[in-house]
């Protein structure tokens, strides 16, 4: 009898046990009343397994980003381990979501979590002429194409209870986003007045994609006067004064609609012309300071360029120099405003012109195409070819260069222009073949030294027993901070033993020798006292019969002194 | 009598090899001279493949592209020249030459490693490598001294991080952050093909990064931080 129950309590205790460390999984939202295009997580735990958790079709929903995080508790001697599997997710339309169960394939076998039901409700961007604070976001075109500049708008309207507004940067995924000036102003809206902030960004998309712009997060703190007491004494008209009114402030969160976007890519480019970048409406002119020069004189040809889109994208065909004439490219000068349709105005290109010999000349006419997104079609524009004359003997060449170098320079100092500087040669060869590491580097070779140093480095430590130091404490510092230490516990004799492990500590680093024997050295009395007064704490007093303080204190000085 | 013959003929393949390339280098001085270009570029190119490349081949073979107008290569082979030439007014003077011809602005041409990890601009690869060599050994060495030299221990150490960080910069240029100058005027494509759409163009001696090659087309990314394909033939590997 005595046996079978002995054998009945050894197999409730494993069940027990068993009981004790069972696996199982849950499944929980932080929220479950939510909005559209607002995140939230879905939490999975389980307990006492390892595996992994196979994510179900979740009609609704977008899984964003998932983490795993573990806990482990030991409680009694038991341990009990928790994998927490994290979803961030977004909803992406109305109504109850139904979050099937997730099944979870563990080293204990498999489970599966119960179901989750979402209540999703439409986003609150806020209602106009009700709210004290809603939002709005607008993108000029939603399929733009690639490179086409578009403007996105993100208009708050708040009433005068919005103290403060802030929102997050959207991060513009797939486009160059450049902001320009905010706006504010007020407008009228249901009897409300509201104070509206427009936030605009230039978008250059620059990738064939579609996709949306997350909304926006827009935050604002309101406050609104306290509820007064019941009590009739603040009823007083003196309390009235708005110094003594009493504010409550409350933080609101809106999100602006998702703007889903469609970035299309160029129509096929039948132009065989150079392809300017552009992608907008431009046109372009050019014209000559002078059309008759000497032979020591120089052109200024300038190209304008004018028009709206992406215009400092903009790259133009090289104009080649001749055997007739060099051509010298100077910086572009811009002249754009920012506009909802990108930049807007005018670049224009100079390059000085300086004849090599005598003779009438042209500069070639210049062909280049950009693409009209509002037409829809690929454009040529052709600057037609310039003549020129030039009269007058030619100086040697080298003197000639000389000449016009400083001319060109004069010249464009007084237009406060960049000089162009005219180089026409180059160095000549470098006739050793090889100096001294001027070659390419064997990287294998430096990782082998880099190695073999390391190596050679740790093998000198372990034979010498040295410790590497980079940055070494004063051992006075460090030993008088632990007397410091000892000074504020009680008197004890386990508390001298440290002292005088300190004071050892302090002499040996210091003297190589021992506190005794580098006092016995000496001929202080007081300090040969001090030390008979420690070995008299330490070994024949009584457990507090001594004063713990003073000692501390006389160890201090004896550092502070050697 | 055979043994004899045979370590002369060893011998004197020796002491020829390195006339033979010697000679190849003085053909590609005269060709250079006589302005056949073309020629001289083979023969550096050929010196470069056979020997090793060193800063002055490099140097050279860039003189060699501009002679020909070709400004684009000019301006590759200067810029490998400037990894491994100690400071060289005669390239800064030519690469000047070659930005002018360009029309390219060269302080807009820098990736922000290279302005991080500038000491190439002054020094040459081999000598900074043996420079972080040195200083990483100066500072292992410093360290075995306790309580002395704090302050020299913090500059070597400091200045070894430094170097070693710059070396593996470097090293990895050549791997996996390559970078490369556009040789000609070339179009800028959404993917590897030239019948994907076009996104923008780039002018001869604009500096990219390449990120991988692939069916005849690069992937690289500009120096205003725009991605796209380029065709592999108009790009210059530095």
């Amino acid at each position: 009898m005595k046996r079978v129950l002995f054998s009945s309590i050894i197999i409730f205790l494993i069940f027990l046990n068993s009981f004790c460390f069972a696996s199982g999984a849950a499944i929980r939202a932080d929220r479950t009343d939510v909005k559209t295009n607002e995140t939230f997580n879905i939490i999975v735990s389980v307990e006492n397994a390892k595996g992994s958790v196979n994510l179900p079709q979740i009609e609704g929903l977008k899984v964003l980003s998932s983490s795993t995080s573990s806990s482990i508790r030991i409680i009694n001697g038991k341990r009990e381990e928790k994998i927490i599997y994290t979803f961030n997710v977004l909803p992406v339309k109305e109504g109850k979501i139904i979050v099937p169960p997730f099944e979870i394939e563990t080293n204990k076998g498999s489970f599966k979590t119960n179901i989750l039901e979402i209540n999703v409700s439409k986003t609150d961007a806020g209602i106009p002429g009700k709210d004290n604070f809603f939002a709005r976001a607008f993108i000029s075109d939603s399929s733009p194409y690639v490179s086409e500049a578009v403007e996105f708008k993100i208009v708050i309207y708040s009433d005068e209870s919005v103290l403060k507004i802030g929102f997050e940067e959207p991060g513009f995924k797939n486009f160059k986003a450049e902001r320009q000036d905010d706006r504010t102003y007020s407008k009228i809206i249901g009897n409300k007045t509201y104070t509206v902030s427009e936030i605009v960004y230039s978008l250059y998309p620059y990738i064939i994609t579609n996709g949306d712009i997350a909304p926006v997060r827009i935050e604002a703190q309101t406050g609104r006067k306290a509820a007064r007491q019941n009590n009739p004494f603040f009823n007083d008209p003196f309390f009235s004064d708005p110094g003594f009114s009493t504010f409550q402030t409350s933080k609101k969160i809106i999100f602006t609609q998702a703007l889903p976007y469609n970035i299309k890519e160029l129509p096929k480019n039948s132009l065989n012309s150079f392809f300017s970048n552009i992608i907008g409406r431009i046109s372009a002119s050019a014209d000559m300071d002078k059309k008759t020069i000497s032979a020591d004189d120089f052109i200024n040809y300038r190209i304008r360029v004018k028009g709206i889109g992406n215009l400092s994208d903009i790259k133009l065909p090289e104009i080649y120099s001749t055997d007739d004439f060099k051509i010298y490219p100077d910086n572009p000068k811009f002249e754009l405003k920012k506009s909802s349709k990108g930049e807007e105005g005018e670049i224009i290109f100079n390059y000085a012109v300086v004849p090599s010999k005598s003779g009438t000349f042209e500069i070639p006419a210049l062909k280049f195409c950009f693409f009209d997104p509002e037409k829809e079609k690929w454009i040529d524009i052709e600057i037609e070819k310039k003549t020129f004359l030039v009269t007058g003997e030619i100086e040697k060449n080298h003197e000639k260069n000389e000449n016009m170098e400083k001319k060109v320079i004069e010249k464009k100092e007084d237009k406060k222009i960049k000089k162009p500087i005219i180089r026409d040669d180059i160095i000549y060869l470098k006739e050793q073949k090889e100096t001294m590491f001027s070659s390419v580097p064997d990287y294998s070779l430096f990782l082998k030294l880099y190695i073999a140093t390391g190596f050679c480095f740790c093998l000198f430590l372990m034979f010498r027993k040295i410790s590497p130091s980079v940055f070494s404490k004063n051992i006075r510092t460090v030993c008088l901070k632990k007397l410091g230490s000892i000074e504020k516990k009680n008197s004890e004799k386990k508390n001298i033993h440290e002292l005088r492990f300190v004071l050892n500590n302090y002499f040996l680093e210091k003297y190589g020798e021992t506190v005794e024997t580098f006092i016995s050295k000496t001929d202080d009395d007081e300090i040969k006292k001090y030390l008979s007064e420690l070995e008299f704490a330490e070994f024949s007093g009584k457990n507090t019969d001594f004063d713990l303080k003073n000692l501390v204190l006389k160890g201090k000085n004896l550092i502070k002194r050697f | 009598m055979f043994r004899k013959f045979f370590y002369l003929f060893i011998l004197s393949g020796f002491i020829l090899s390195p006339v033979c390339a010697f000679a190849d280098f003085e053909k590609a001085l005269k060709f250079y001279n006589d302005n056949h270009y073309e020629k001289a570029v083979e023969l550096f190119q050929a010196e470069a493949d056979n020997f090793k490349l060193t800063g002055e081949l490099a140097f050279n073979i860039g003189n060699c592209f501009f002679k020909l107008e070709k400004y684009g290569q000019a301006l590759q082979w200067y810029k490998k020249a400037e990894k491994y030439l100690f400071y060289d007014p005669d390239l800064k003077f030519n690469m000047d030459v070659c930005n002018t011809k360009l029309s390219v602005n060269d302080k807009n041409q820098k990736f922000f490693t290279d302005k991080l990890f500038f000491l190439r601009t002054y020094f040459s690869e081999f000598f900074i490598n043996i420079l972080s060599l040195v200083f990483f050994c100066l500072f292992l060495f410093l360290i075995l001294f306790k309580k002395k030299f704090i302050i020299f221990k913090i500059i070597t150490g400091i200045l070894s991080f430094y170097l070693i960080l710059s070396c593996i910069n470097y090293f990895l240029e050549y791997n996996i952050f390559k970078k490369g100058v556009v040789i000609t005027d070339s179009r800028i494509y959404s993917a590897y093909s030239s019948k994907s759409s076009i996104l923008f163009s780039l002018k001869e001696g604009s500096f990219v990064k390449i990120y991988k090659c692939e069916k005849g087309f690069c992937k690289i990314l500009t120096i205003d931080g725009k991605p796209g394909w380029i065709d592999k033939s108009g790009l210059g590997f530095i």
